[in-house]
């Protein structure tokens, strides 16, 4: 038995964030530097009461009614996010209970970001191919809005809310339908993308004063903080060092991957890896203008926009390369099996 | 690279004529701002493969100082 893919679905919340509203906000932020910079046109943001498990619910639910499995078919249900409703219980507990799902069914969260879909496919695959499980979906659902300040351009610009849904079942193959894995972490990175408070070492500050960096982006110790350059090198170091280690891994050339689908951080760092990499632009996918930076579900969302578009095809291999939050990271290969259900 | 050339790939960044950028220009008032260090990274990384520390380039203040990084790559 071996773990494949099998459907991948995704969703957004109604609210929008344009260009030029972040324009009419920003003083000296055109639309058109925003959109030159980053790729971005426009974002989708979740209202107030808006959750990820309301996001990932509908993901999920476009998944039963789109056919690719019934909800008492699902035995196991794997939540990434950052944005969890409660400390506890685990989100993914309450969305087992609104999905229907059976009470058979084992619901885990993880707490990832950007490296989320890599690690997620990974959990799967050991779930599935042990025996454990049968059809796994795994869900990535964020609400970073929730954690942004306002009048902090640099990271209002970048992110967008959204979920996504991937059913990862076992299928008969002799050969492996998705991996090798190969994981990173450095967690000596983790204060260039925190959110400070909120946990238990050190809880939410009330009436956080507001502080103004060099750039005039606001924030307290409350909201996401990111320092870009920092995760710029980061990424530009270990990318590259990731795919080198995935190729050796797989035992795999340059010819062999079909579509390069990297997480959609911003057309910035995208197209400055491809061309450091030296990867053809023909077969790497950017998929981010109307949502931006969905963090975890940025890669099954631009998955499921090639597949759709004709980019990824049946028998095709994608090379996946997720990246962030930690530091941490992750690359696996997928072969991409069945047009009709994704 | 050489400093004309140094001065030329700041100009750029910062979008203004390589004729103002001075030694001792301050940064900020030429508008170097964080999209230009991210430029700035970039640029070492591509076209000359030098990585620097970030938190030095966020550091400097005038273009002296981002020069006096890059120490033996910018000859006069």
């Amino acid at each position: 038995m071996k773990a494949a893919v099998g459907a991948i679905e995704y969703h957004f919340p109604e609210g929008l964030l344009t260009n030029q509203q972040l324009s009419d906000e920003f003083e000296a932020w055109s639309a058109e530097k925003i959109a030159g910079k980053t790729g971005i046109a426009s974002r989708r943001i979740s209202a107030a009461d808006e959750c990820a498990s309301d996001l990932g619910v509908a993901a999920v639910e476009k998944l039963f009614a789109g056919g690719a499995c019934r909800r008492d078919e699902v035995d196991y249900l794997i939540l990434c996010t950052q944005s969890p409703d409660y400390f506890l219980p685990t989100t993914a507990c309450l969305m087992q209970h609104r999905l229907g799902l059976p009470t058979t069914c084992g619901a885990i969260d993880f707490n990832l970001g950007c490296s989320g879909y890599i690690y997620g496919l990974g959990l799967a695959k050991g779930l599935i191919e042990t025996g454990q499980a049968k059809r796994v979906v795994l869900v990535t659902a964020e609400t970073y809005s929730k954690h942004i300040h306002r009048a902090d351009k640099s990271v209002r610009t970048l992110f967008g809310d959204a979920a996504a849904a991937t059913l990862v079942e076992g299928v008969e193959s002799s050969r492996d339908l998705m991996g090798p894995f190969v994981y990173g972490t450095d967690g000596a990175g983790a204060e260039n993308l925190i959110v400070p408070t909120g946990g238990l070492r050190r809880r939410t500050v009330v009436d956080a004063p507001e502080d103004t960096d060099e750039s005039g982006n606001v924030r307290t110790v409350n909201h996401l903080f990111m320092n870009g350059a920092e995760i710029f090198t980061f990424t530009l170091q270990s990318v590259p060092q990731c795919f080198a280690r995935l190729q050796e891994a797989a035992g795999i050339g340059p010819d062999d991957v079909d579509l390069y689908v990297f997480h959609q951080a911003n057309e910035f760092m995208l197209a400055h890896l491809r061309k450091k990499m030296k990867l053809p632009e023909e077969k790497f996918y950017i998929s981010l203008a109307d949502c931006g930076n969905t963090v975890s579900s940025t890669i099954p969302i631009a998955l499921r926009r090639a597949v759709d578009e004709g980019r990824l095809r049946p028998g095709q291999t994608a090379a996946l390369v997720g990246f962030g939050v930690g530091y941490s990271w992750g690359a696996t290969l997928l072969r991409w099996t069945d047009p009709t259900r994704a | 690279m050489t400093r004309p050339e140094f001065y030329a790939m700041i100009a750029g960044f910062v979008d203004c004529k390589p004729s103002a950028i001075q030694a001792d220009s301050n940064l900020e008032a030429l508008g170097w701002d964080s999209m230009a260090v991210l430029d700035f990274i970039a640029k070492l990384d591509e076209q000359y493969d030098i990585r620097l520390s970030t938190e030095k380039i966020q550091a400097c203040v005038t273009v002296a100082d981002l020069e006096a990084l890059l120490g033996a790559h910018v000859t006069a």
